[in-house]
């Protein structure tokens, strides 16, 4: 019977190879284009950005000198800009992410459109998120301040952007607003696979409510939103287009983040070595972010396996 | 008597209130409430947009909402930058980012899902972690290299750069694509005789179409979408992409209020292309996570 079906598997020309030979030279062939591509135009850039920095402006021998300048004033502060807007951009989508999620997974109408305006904010191009913003903020005709004049909560208009104190929690809104579609999503499909007789169990125990989700659903939603967080964090730490197009990383910079320093070191002062150095710092984060999560999960994985 | 009665109309009011039917028609309403909230940005730039230019800035909360549609701020974004020339760059590169990741990405994931072959797990990871390379890293690399092979400012050297994060992402949703098609068609192509390559071709591809538009149109707004590369390898007024564009064309104008207007439509326009092939494929996107890798 094997014998049969592989002769008639491989058709006339292939029935003297065996099946795991041919299985072998077709799967290489056919994921080949798409890996070549990808480390072709990943490797490449990847050994030029760490011998670049290892190599100070204007020197030609190899040092650590671009690594000992990323202890200095400068880059700091946007390590710490850049982790602010990581860690409150988060915070802010897992707070809405989790209550919107146990909204709509109730029952409701037109549930489905709702699911799909959530995830909008994904497809809308980060220049009209970031005129959106702008608009909204402007300080003689945005929205904002229209309505804080109007109804007596402001006295003056307020520049939202241009303020070292509003700067940055304005910033952080605006990312959690584009990246709080990835949440969603993460948390609600984590949500869905909460099988429903876990929560028919907990109400003939007598558990409604509030202890329903403190006991069952939020420590089911645990690793998703860990993974949601982590995630959504390493790329709002990471990502330029926002903070260039809303601040420029200003006012004094009060936004400045790595992203945005890397930008200027390699536009403004010309410097391919810090700027790689910088580079490579952001990259290092976000696999820190990776090992910590996969850690906490084996940890809790451990702990629930010896009770 | 009358006492018994009034308590009985008073449960049944309770129950009614208590009932599933109105249960929902609240929590709809909280939802609705919720979804304005979060959609505000979008809506808000749609209504300025349409907003007459002479109003626009107007200090009265009156004047907000648009009283008519007025498509004048359209009418002079389109005539006065070169939007259309910019969408038409976009539109090129999206479209060839989106063919060339689909044709590498298509084997692939088929590869990934169906056959046993050794250097799979490789692939996948390699896959993987392409996805979660930070654009800000590679984009000085990127360009020194594009520049060494003289493909800055050409929509080549962006078409290959948007391709890594395209690839990554097409793969990712036309294998969970291909573990929801049932084999039964595929073995029955082997039964009767049918190479790989004819399984392929006359049975794999066209069960593939479904899955291959929605892939193709999350790699189209990828790249529509995408800033910083487009910013930083195309130089010339004539090759920046729509987003390169508006960003270029109104920095250029920042001091003269007038123009947020024109901006407020030239970034709906922009949006419209994305936002419309979104609203029609993103079911495929959240089933893609609803049945993946997240469990708790």
């Amino acid at each position: 019977m094997r014998v049969s079906e592989r002769r008639s598997l491989f058709g006339q020309w292939w029935s003297s190879l065996t099946l795991d030979i041919y299985m072998q030279i077709a799967g290489i062939v056919l994921v080949f284009p798409a890996i070549f591509l990808l480390l072709a135009l990943l490797i490449a850039p990847f050994t030029f950005i760490i011998w670049s920095s290892l190599i100070k402006k204007g020197e030609t021998g190899l040092g650590l000198a671009n690594y000992s300048w990323l202890l200095g004033r400068t880059f700091l502060p946007s390590l710490k800009n850049s982790l602010i807007i990581g860690v409150g951009s988060v915070a802010l989508e897992i707070l809405a992410a989790v209550p919107l999620a146990l909204l709509l997974n109730q029952r409701l109408y037109g549930r489905g459109i709702f699911r799909a305006l959530v995830t909008l904010p994904w497809a809308v191009p980060t220049i009209s998120v970031a005129a959106s913003f702008l608009w909204l903020s402007n300080t003689n005709y945005g929205l904002f301040n229209q309505i804080g004049l109007a109804s007596g909560i402001l006295s003056l208009p307020l520049a939202f952007l241009g303020d070292p104190k509003l700067a940055m929690p304005a910033v952080i809104v605006a990312h959690a607003w584009k990246g709080l579609p990835l949440v969603f999503i993460i948390i609600f499909a984590a949500l869905q696979s909460l099988p429903s007789e876990h929560l028919e169990a907990a109400k003939v125990d007598g558990a409604w409510g509030l202890s329903q989700l403190r006991y069952i659903i939020l420590p089911h939603l645990k690793t998703a939103i860990g993974l949601a967080a982590v995630l959504s964090g390493i790329y709002n730490f990471a990502l330029f287009d926002l903070t260039f197009l809303l601040t420029g990383g200003g006012p004094s910079g009060t936004t400045m983040t790595l992203p945005m320093l890397e930008y200027n070191q390699m536009f403004r002062s010309l410097d391919t070595g810090r700027a790689a150095a910088v580079g490579l710092t952001i990259f290092l984060v976000g696999v820190l972010a990776l090992a910590l999560l996969f850690w906490l999960n084996t940890q809790d994985r451990k702990k629930r396996g010896l009770r | 008597m009358s006492a018994l009665t009034t308590k009985e109309t008073t449960s049944s009011t309770v129950s009614w209130l208590r009932s599933p039917q109105v249960k929902a028609m609240w929590l709809t309403l909280i939802a609705m409430l919720a979804i304005l909230v979060i959609t505000f940005p979008f809506v808000w730039i749609l209504l300025s947009s349409l907003r007459s230019v002479e109003n626009f800035l107007s200090l009265d909360l009156r004047d907000a909402l648009p009283r008519s549609l007025d498509f004048t701020s359209y009418r002079l974004a389109l005539q006065r930058s070169d939007l259309f020339l910019w969408m038409g760059n976009s539109l090129f590169v999206a479209v060839l980012t989106t063919c060339l990741s689909l044709l590498v990405s298509a084997p692939a994931a088929f590869a990934l899902t169906r056959l046993r072959f050794r250097g799979k797990d490789a692939a996948s990871i390699i896959l993987v972690l392409s996805y979660a390379v930070p654009s800000i890293m590679l984009a000085i690399p990127l360009l020194v290299l594009l520049v060494k092979m003289r493909l800055n400012n050409s929509f080549i050297g962006l078409i290959l750069v948007h391709a890594t994060f395209t690839i990554p992402f097409t793969s990712w949703i036309l294998q969970d694509f291909y573990r929801s098609i049932p084999t039964d068609l595929e073995e029955a192509g082997y039964i009767d005789g049918a190479s790989l390559v004819r399984v392929l071709w006359h049975i794999i591809l066209p069960l593939s179409i479904p899955g291959l538009l929605a892939a193709g149109a999350y790699s189209f707004i990828l790249s529509w979408n995408e800033f910083l590369f487009a910013l930083i390898l195309l130089n010339s007024y004539d090759s920046f992409t729509a987003p390169v564009g508006v960003h270029a064309y109104f920095t250029a104008r920042g001091a003269d209020e007038s123009m947020w207007a024109q901006l407020m439509a030239a970034s709906v326009i922009v949006s419209l292309p994305s936002v419309l092939l979104f609203a029609y494929f993103q079911r495929y996107l959240i089933a893609g996570f609803l049945k993946g890798a997240v469990k708790g």
